[in-house]
């Protein structure tokens, strides 16, 4: 899988980790993998911990931790209303971003 | 056992290069003293947690943070609450406090046989100290790998300072030796002034200030008295001494357990607080 370019990223990497906490809590970690899995490459946790300190920061997710059985305490980050409102504002506008760019390569290709 | 410590708990979990590694990003984000102590400590567990799991997946601490650990830390930071105005008294209170308690006692053993003190000596001993700490933290991010050009222009203003700072301190000219009755008066009023401050402290921040009342209250007016006692000299630098010893332990007692403001104020903070 090819990196994906820092810049590129910057602008879009804290509304797809919104979309995957939207999708059940989770932490740190688990984080990581699930947004390999989703196809963004390997992110460092050196990118994702200040964006996700800034979405608390903003109130679009609150952190609390928990113990488990099988690990040490993990913090897990649960969505909140705003930050549920902040997705319903993100997504028509990303449907109209990509539906622009798919049209721009499907003239390139074309 | 507070965060402080669990974390450096945590960090042993660590080994070789991921450790050293660790050390150094952890090292950054605890010499930035402007943000809050405990958030910043509860950030370190969570890297922390997530770089021992990364270990045992057998991802190394770069792979898993980051190629450039200190733009990360600098982003951390910044999204870090600003520390509260009691914190930086748990930074520096006992450092005021144990600063004048070695300058109040060599100054007194000084007297004592017979040595004079100028005006230049005390500032030399005084200033001295409080220069080198208001400057350290200028060395922050020297320790890793790649050093930024912020960081070189920090650690060479740094030097730039320490250079001047001296150069000052050898233009000044010599002042005469202070008169026994002005130091005594001096240390005196310097020594009730600090029991003012550590008594109206003491009533929010039991812990730091609560100790310094005591020790000055018994260690001001005993080393004052030693002055004009007519106890054997040896007795007295040895009594000085025992004085001298036990501020510096407070101080590394307090610099080893306070560090956060809840701890200073005597209460404590329970797992299902965080």
């Amino acid at each position: 899988m090819a990196k994906i370019e820092t810049q590129m990223l910057k602008g879009t990497l804290d509304n797809a980790i919104l979309m995957i906490i939207a999708q059940g809590e989770t932490y740190g970690y688990a984080l990581l993998q699930q947004l390999q899995d989703a196809g963004f490459g390997v992110i460092p946790e050196g990118t994702v911990y200040p964006l996700l300190l800034k979405m608390q920061r903003n109130g679009l997710i609150v952190a609390h931790r928990h113990a488990i059985a099988t690990g040490p305490d993990r913090k897990y980050y649960r969505i909140t209303a705003a930050g549920e409102a902040h997705l319903q504002a993100f997504l028509p506008q990303w449907k109209q971003l990509t539906t622009a760019m798919n049209r721009l390569i499907a003239g390139q290709e074309g | 056992m507070d965060l402080f410590t669990e974390n450096d708990e945590r960090l042993k979990q660590l080994h070789g290069l991921n450790k050293m590694y660790a050390e150094t990003l952890i090292g950054y984000l605890r010499a930035y003293r402007g943000k809050d102590a405990l958030a910043r400590e509860d950030t370190i567990e969570d890297l922390l947690t997530d770089m021992v799991a990364a270990q045992a997946d057998g991802i190394t601490s770069k792979d898993h943070f980051g190629k450039d650990p200190q733009a990360a830390a600098d982003e951390i930071l910044s999204e870090l609450p600003r520390a509260p105005k009691a914190q930086w008294l748990l930074l520096y209170w006992p450092l005021v406090n144990s600063l004048w308690d070695l300058v109040f006692v060599f100054g007194i053993s000084l007297l004592l046989t017979g040595e004079t003190v100028n005006v230049n000596t005390l500032l030399g001993w005084l200033v001295l100290p409080v220069f080198f700490i208001a400057v350290a933290p200028l060395f922050r991010g020297l320790g890793f790998n790649h050093i930024q050009r912020k960081t070189k222009w920090r650690a060479s203003i740094a030097l730039v300072l320490i250079i001047a700072f001296y150069a000052v301190l050898f233009a000044i000219p010599d002042m005469p030796a202070l008169k026994m009755s002005v130091l005594q008066t001096g240390s005196g009023v310097a020594v009730a002034i600090l029991v003012v401050c550590n008594l109206v402290m003491s009533f929010s921040l039991r812990r730091l200030a609560l100790p310094w009342l005591l020790y000055w209250l018994i260690v001001g007016p005993s080393a004052l008295a030693l002055l004009g006692g007519g106890l054997p000299l040896g007795l007295a630098v040895v009594l000085l001494l025992v004085f001298m010893v036990a501020g510096a332990a407070l101080n590394m007692y307090q610099s080893t357990h306070l560090h956060f403001v809840f701890q200073a104020q005597g209460g404590k903070r329970s797992q299902a607080d965080r």
